[in-house]
């Protein structure tokens, strides 16, 4: 199965590609991409339209997983949470399973792993290092999609 | 092929007037009688039968490629007009024409350039995904249609093989490397988009002409000389250089590899003040919450100034007094240069 996770920040948006199993996942590819402007909300919704449907109809993912900010301030509702309805309203109309997490949700037990392992250090081991933009960002993009392979 | 000059039937179609003919055919804006709806239909002669399919060609790649920013097709029909066999493309009506003829009407501030210019290669790139290359972007080919950018005229459309194929038809935009080795690939059509974002930030509408009119304008192409001769607009800011510098380099490893390179690039730049240019002494711009005007103006005895307001109050500033014709031109300039980006 191939997964697309997806993770925003303020002005970017992350994105990976996995197949393979939860034991051993595989990292397809990742991508950074540069979003225009946020001051205009719904030019930056176009824009996620836009990038969401590229990405989609390029990769043909089997199921689309995000990751939710979770009690965000009011300027990350239009760069974080906003384009997500954008997302699930695409995955809808093109009939793929789309699933959110939010960090709470990021347990090793999910993976198989032992409490004490640092996912993020983990996802070096198993993925090796991936710069440029090898962060927190873009390893949530591929926790997600690991936590449903 | 002779059409009537005034409206005719051609099947449900009710053709009321030509928008446009290009090389290979004529665009009509007509009624759709059957749904009562407003259509841009292609018509395209068949010299000879045994051309049918190559002609239906353009149909089968639009209907491969839809997108938002492509121009949508909703049917191609075999149909005969004049006694001749004819295609008939029925394309979604652009309502807001050509950004060729837009640039002609009016002036394209360095924003609005950009950002069709951006959603033009958000459908090139589905179509090079698609497999296809386009081969002929330049303002003409780009439509609006309900305030969105279209990528159209796929009429030298074809997959990548390397070479420039049957080499129908004047390719406007010409890249170095099909000067020199006949090639056409996804560069190759960076490169035209390079080109067709200079002309709209330019206000350069008759490439033709300017092209032919330099001394050696195949060394120019071909050394990557030819934006710096022809040159830019003294309010183009250095980022936008950049950019195009980019896209249109000879050199392949530095020019963008996608269109989805070069649309990021567009897409990252942030705007401080939108410029628009009036007149040769007056522009006008506006951020999110102000509006700036900016006049060259001569007293009653001659002195010449350059007025610049906020909102109506007049910044003294960055106002100029009792400076000359080119200062006033040059300040104006500078302000637009160093304000249009944050
Ligand atoms: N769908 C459309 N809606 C409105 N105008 C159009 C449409 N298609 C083409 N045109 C107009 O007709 C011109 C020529 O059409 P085009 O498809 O580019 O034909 P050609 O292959 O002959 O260049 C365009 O530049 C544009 O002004
Ligand atoms: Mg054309």
């Amino acid at each position: 199965m191939k997964i697309l996770g997806i993770a925003l920040q303020k002005g970017q948006l992350r994105y990976s590609l996995l197949d393979g199993t939860k034991i051993k996942p595989n990292l397809i590819l990742k991508e950074k991409l540069n979003t225009i402007a946020l001051d205009n909300v719904p030019e930056l919704m176009d824009w996620f339209e836009t990038n969401f449907l590229d990405i989609i109809e390029k990769h043909k993912p089997d199921k689309v997983c995000y990751k939710i900010t979770l009690g965000p301030k009011k300027e990350q509702l239009f760069s974080l949470i906003m384009p997500l309805g954008v997302l699930n309203l695409i995955c809808k109309k093109k009939r793929i399973t789309v699933v959110d997490y939010n960090k709470l949700q990021f347990t090793q037990k999910k993976l198989g792993l032992d409490k004490s392992v640092d996912l993020y250090k983990k996802c070096d081991e198993i993925f090796g290092t991936n710069p440029p933009y090898w962060d927190i960002t873009q390893k949530d993009s591929i926790i997600v999609g690991w936590l449903e392979l | 092929m002779n059409l009537p000059t005034t409206t005719f039937q051609l099947g449900k179609y009710k053709v009321l007037r030509k928008l446009g003919n290009g090389q290979f055919g004529y665009v009509y804006e007509a009624l759709d009688m059957a749904l009562a709806a407003r259509k841009a239909i292609k018509i395209i002669e068949l010299e000879k039968p045994d051309e049918l399919l190559s002609t239906l060609l353009e149909a089968n790649i639009l209907d491969k490629c839809r997108h938002k920013n492509i121009v949508q097709i909703n049917e191609a029909n075999v149909m005969e007009l004049n006694g001749k066999q004819v295609v008939v493309l029925d394309l979604e009506y652009a309502d807001g024409g050509s950004l060729s003829s837009e640039m002609e009407k009016r002036f394209l501030s360095v924003k609005e350039s950009i950002c069709h210019i951006s959603s033009m290669l958000s459908g090139l790139e589905y179509a090079h995904n698609q497999g296809f290359l386009h081969r002929d972007i330049k303002p003409a080919n780009i439509l609006v249609s309900g305030g969105v950018t279209k990528l159209s005229d796929f009429g030298l459309a074809t997959v990548p093989t390397g070479k420039i194929g049957s080499g129908k038809g004047y390719v406007s935009h010409l890249a170095p490397e099909t000067l020199t080795k006949n090639v056409t690939t996804i560069q190759t059509d960076i490169y035209a988009s390079g080109i067709t974002l200079f002309r709209l930030v330019n206000q350069v509408s008759d490439w033709h002409s300017i092209v032919v009119s330099q001394k050696d304008p195949q060394k120019l192409i071909t050394n990557g000389t030819l934006l710096n001769k022809i040159g830019f607009q003294p309010y183009i800011p250095q980022q936008i250089k950049r950019i195009l510098s980019k896209a249109c380099t000879p050199i392949l490893t530095k020019r963008f590899h996608s269109a989805l390179e070069m649309r990021q690039a567009l897409d990252k730049l942030r705007y401080n003040i939108v410029w628009n240019k009036n007149s040769p002494d007056e522009w006008s711009g506006a951020d999110n919450h102000n509006s700036y005007t900016m006049e060259k103006s001569r007293s009653a005895r001659g002195v010449i100034s350059v007025e610049f307001s906020k909102n109506g109050r007049m910044q003294s500033d960055k106002c100029k007094k009792n400076i000359c014709e080119l200062e006033a031109v040059a300040c104006m300039n500078n302000i637009v240069m160093n304000t249009t980006f944050g």
